[in-house]
């Protein structure tokens, strides 16, 4: 005889209504489906000890009819991993090299300057002062990205950093790490010869083929850049390796819906991972007016990770990072270390930029507000104020006050709530507020539909989509997966 | 383990010793037990002899030394094998075979749980047992891959368990020795810190997990507070850096939540080096109960396939043990490994044919009837 | 007044007190294209979920709490045990 109502208690839980189903999610991000008959049934303490249901809630911390000491153990426990990117306070320093670029991009953010401007170069004075601001940060892994403007223009100052921090790490021991963020156009020997010593990484812009590409990416002449990028990417592979090359894109009303011709692209020229970003309306893009809707935008990320997933199963080694990103924080029970998407906002304490002229920003969003005008996130600058005063002032602790989904309207309650994160920075662009309004966020909306979709397709758990997915988040072969590690 | 039988003769005690056949003297020979088809000449320096024809009573007496006579199947004994050789009953029972990858020091024939599938008679433990068991780690070949610690439950020892691994570290450096425990003892952090206090490199960690929940896996172990006394070992375990494994029998009581199992290893227990599902060893209590064990392997494979390929998704290391391939879906063959040590395996009549047979395990023994239904050659 | 935020993607919202302690909420659409289809029924669900969290909130607040501070000041499990038996 089954009992109709059994004594037993409920732990935390989130949840969602998915389609028929209601999603639960306990506190360290585990997830379990069940009818809304179910639900109910739970809620009335209506479900029998013995039953799978109750079981299966049991697995996960959500009932209990025996001691709570275990489940609050191990949920403090697994809550303490997925947040233990906290540990290691700030370990991305990106570097603003200059401002002078080569091209000017419709959509950029940096606000490029003409290469004849060379006060906007960081010197190496200021370069110096940053670099010993980065080793007083606690994290062992540190990682250095040179970014602009265009950094070539400066590889004088970037070769100082870098021969600098090296020096300095003699005495640190830190895992230290290098990515050059750049259009490749002003690649030549020297600098490759350079990069390829220094094990540094390199990251290129490609925003599809030449049609797309140039769209946006022009010369300050107003001139395509494909061509030259296309060969200088073919030369640095084949100098640096395959691995040491990746590419970024830019998704604009130019190429949203030609998506799968950007994956196609990205097949052509060798690289194995692809980051379908959305665009952020700052500087220029927001005059120019590039935007999509979120609509559109969800609409087409969906079809196109269809495309590469498909692509995945025809033998293409291929990922799109965002998904990746997204499916480690839903399947896995580790942290994630992308500095957009955490709780508390990566702003500050995961990452932290510094101009050109020394001043800190908790995020390049602040530094282009700052550009406007707008000096509501600088940190400080390195010739004024010391460490304590710039990674533990008033800035960078109210931004981390206000970025914890935890407190925050809606996400507060978000069964998504462990698979997201804040942009405290867009909020306050667009609202002027740190906290924002979820309902109108576009940072909000498209991050609750592909999460949603994502975990629809976990729902379906077709096997050959999740072998794609884990062949991403454990970065193996489709082979690799269903074989024993033995051998 | 492996048991001969013969004559005693000159003892009354038990004999610990390496098996050499041959008699001239060495440095070795003073830990050495001799065996020999018949004693011709005269022996010194062995610590006893092991002859298979009969001897007369005065021959033996002359000799002045331990001898078992009329030993059948004494070619079983491999050159190297450690034996124990009980001077009282004649009993002769080989605790380590050189030619074999599965050795293990039977640390302890008592335990603190009285698990429903267990094949081992429990017994309270003898005082000499440390003692018997520290000389044969002695004797061990220092090129042994790898020593197994079972029991009964080793950490009932305590500190002589602590003995035990010493004189692993100090004799088998290079051997990996697998810890064979329910890790119950193992919540007490002080006991912990004491083992990882020896730095032994090649020391894991095999502890069993029977289910997702504590009250299914705490009614198999027949203990209260198992499961959560368990996960808090592990845990002491992971945070000294301990190498852990998990192994999973699979029975009626549990194999519909396999993969319910895989998951919480993987999200509760990710730093696990490797995760074990093992088929049933059909001895002991497990004989006993096998009406309420037992479950066809055609009901339990999707299951079991489901949790291997969970887990081998995550990049975590699988392996199942003791299952015939016959069996098993064709896509979990690459983790079926050949577990059962040689001296137990057998295989049946039908399997002469099998196409596959050479990377088959076998079985423990002989098999009971419901499961030698679904054998088939391939 | 929580589900009101919820739907303020879509529409403007407004709340007000009717005689006694029945409470009105309005719902202007954005534009003309939003689908007011099962809008109604959207907004009841919502409110249900909403006063389930309510309820929630109040059986697990101090578990929540529990939970974070052995997250981030983390104490033993013997010790645990006895800090919840209080």
């Amino acid at each position: 005889m089954i009992s109709n109502s059994s004594v037993y208690m409920i732990l935390p839980f989130r949840f969602m209504r998915f389609g028929l189903d209601i999603l639960i999610v306990n506190e360290a991000g585990e997830y379990v489906l069940i009818s809304g008959k179910d639900f109910d049934r739970l809620r009335n303490y209506q479900l029998d000890t013995k039953e799978d249901v109750f079981l299966n809630l049991r697995n996960k911390h959500i009932v209990t009819d025996t001691d709570l000491t275990l489940p609050v153990y191990l949920l403090a426990t697994k809550y303490r991993t997925k947040k233990s990117f906290l540990n290691d306070f700030t370990a991305l320093h990106i570097f603003i090299i200059t401002l002078r670029c080569n091209q000017k991009c419709r959509y950029c953010q940096a606000s490029s300057e003409d290469e004849s401007r060379l006060e906007f170069d960081m010197s190496a004075e200021t370069a110096k002062k940053c670099v010993d601001l980065v080793f007083r940060s606690p994290s062992p892994t540190i990682k250095i990205e040179f970014q602009g403007g265009e950094p070539l223009l400066n590889f004088e100052t970037v070769k100082y950093i870098v021969g600098y921090a090296k020096k300095l790490n003699r005495m640190y021991r830190k895992n230290l790490e290098f990515v050059i963020c750049t259009n490749l156009l002003g690649l030549n020997e020297e600098i490759l010869d350079y990069l390829e010593e220094h094990k540094i990484w390199v990251s290129t812009s490609l925003d599809g083929p030449r049609n797309l590409h140039d769209a946006n990416r022009i010369t300050r002449k107003g001139t395509g850049t494909y061509d030259l990028v296309m060969k200088n990417i073919r030369v640095a592979q084949d100098k640096l390796g395959i691995e040491r090359v990746s590419a970024l894109m830019v998704t604009t009303r130019d190429n949203v819906y030609k998506l799968n011709s950007v994956v196609d692209e990205y097949v052509n020229q060798r690289f194995n991972s692809i980051f379908i970003r959305t665009i952020h309306l700052y500087g220029r893009a927001a005059k120019e007016k590039l935007g999509y809707d979120v609509g559109t935008f969800t609409k087409n990320y969906k079809k196109t990770l269809d495309y590469i997933i498909r692509l995945n199963l025809d033998g293409v080694m291929l990922s799109e990072q965002y998904a990746t990103i997204i499916l480690k924080k839903i399947l896995t029970p580790f942290a994630t270390t992308f500095v957009d998407l955490q709780s508390p906002a990566g702003t500050g304490i995961s990452c932290v930029v510094y101009g050109y002229n020394g001043d800190v920003f908790v995020s390049d969003e602040a530094r282009m507000l700052s550009k406007m005008g707008d000096n509501r996130f600088l940190m400080g600058n390195v010739h004024k104020n010391k460490y304590q005063e710039i990674f533990n002032g008033r800035v960078i602790r109210e931004t981390v006050e206000n970025s914890c989904v935890e407190n925050m309207p809606l996400c507060s309650e978000c069964a998504f709530q462990m698979y997201c994160g804040a942009d405290p920075v867009r909020n306050y662009s667009i609202r002027g507020d740190l906290l924002g309004h979820r309902p109108t966020s576009e940072f909000h909306q498209i991050n609750y539909l592909v999460i949603r979709h994502l975990m629809e397709l976990n729902k379906q758990n077709d096997s050959d989509i999740m072998n794609v997915f884990w062949s991403w988040i454990t970065n193996r072969s489709i082979e690799e997966i269903k074989r024993s590690k033995r051998g | 383990m492996r048991e001969l039988k013969g004559i005693p003769l000159n003892s009354r005690a038990r004999i610990i010793g390496k098996i050499s056949k041959n008699s001239a003297q060495t440095k070795e020979t003073k830990s050495c037990i001799l065996v020999t088809e018949s004693i011709e000449k005269r022996i010194k320096g062995f610590r006893a002899v092991l002859c298979s024809a009969s001897i007369e009573k005065t021959t033996a007496l002359r000799l002045k030394m331990p001898i078992v006579h009329g030993v059948e199947n004494i070619e079983a004994l491999s050159e190297g094998d450690i034996v124990c050789v009980d001077m009282m009953t004649g009993e002769i029972i080989v605790v380590y075979e050189k030619n074999s990858v599965h050795n293990s020091i039977l640390a302890s024939t008592d335990c603190n749980c009285r698990c429903v599938m267990c094949p081992q008679d429990l017994a309270k433990d003898s005082p000499e047992n440390l003692e018997n068991n520290l000389e044969i780690i002695r004797l061990i070949d220092k090129s042994t891959k790898a020593l197994g610690i079972t029991g009964g439950e080793p950490l009932i020892l305590g500190d002589g368990l602590i003995r035990l691994l010493k004189e692993c570290k100090k004799r088998l450096p290079e051997t990996q020795v697998q810890i064979l425990t329910n890790g119950i003892l193992l919540k007490e952090n002080d006991y912990v810190r004491s083992i990882a206090r020896l730095r032994m490199r090649n020391l894991v960690f095999c502890v069993p997990l029977y289910a997702d929940t504590d009250t299914e896996h705490d009614f198999i172990m027949q203990r209260k507070d198992a499961f959560e006394d368990t996960i808090q070992g592990l845990y002491n375990l992971a945070a000294k850096k301990q190498l852990v494994e998990t192994r999973t029998v699979v029975m009626s009581l549990n194999y519909r939540r396999l993969p319910q199992i895989a998951e919480f290893i993987y999200r509760n227990l990710p730093f696990a080096i490797h995760v074990a599902f093992m088929g049933m060893e059909v001895e002991g209590q497990a004989r006993k109960n096998i009406r309420k064990l037992w479950v066809s392997p055609a009901e339990y494979a999707p299951y079991l396939k489901e949790a291997v390929i969970y887990l081998s998704r995550r990049n975590m290391d699988v392996s199942i043990y003791n299952e015939q391939l016959c069996l098993m879906p064709k896509e979990i063959w690459s983790f079926a490994r050949k577990s059962i040590s040689e001296w137990k395996n057998t295989y049946l009549e039908i399997c002469k044919q099998c196409k596959v047979k050479g990377e088959c395990g076998g079985f423990f023994a002989q098999p009971v009837e419901e499961h030698k239904r679904f054998i088939k050659p391939l | 007044m929580k589900t009101c935020y919820v739907f303020q993607d879509r529409f403007h919202t407004s709340l007000e007190p009717d005689a006694g302690s029945i409470l009105i909420a309005t719902l202007i659409p954005k534009q003309e294209s939003i689908d007011l289809r099962d809008i109604e029924k959207q907004f009841k669900d919502e409110l249900i979920d909403q006063q389930i969290r309510l309820e929630n909130e109040k059986l697990f607040s101090g578990i929540r709490k529990l939970i974070v501070e052995q997250a981030f000041k983390p104490i033993t499990y013997p010790e645990l045990k006895a800090k919840i038996k209080k």
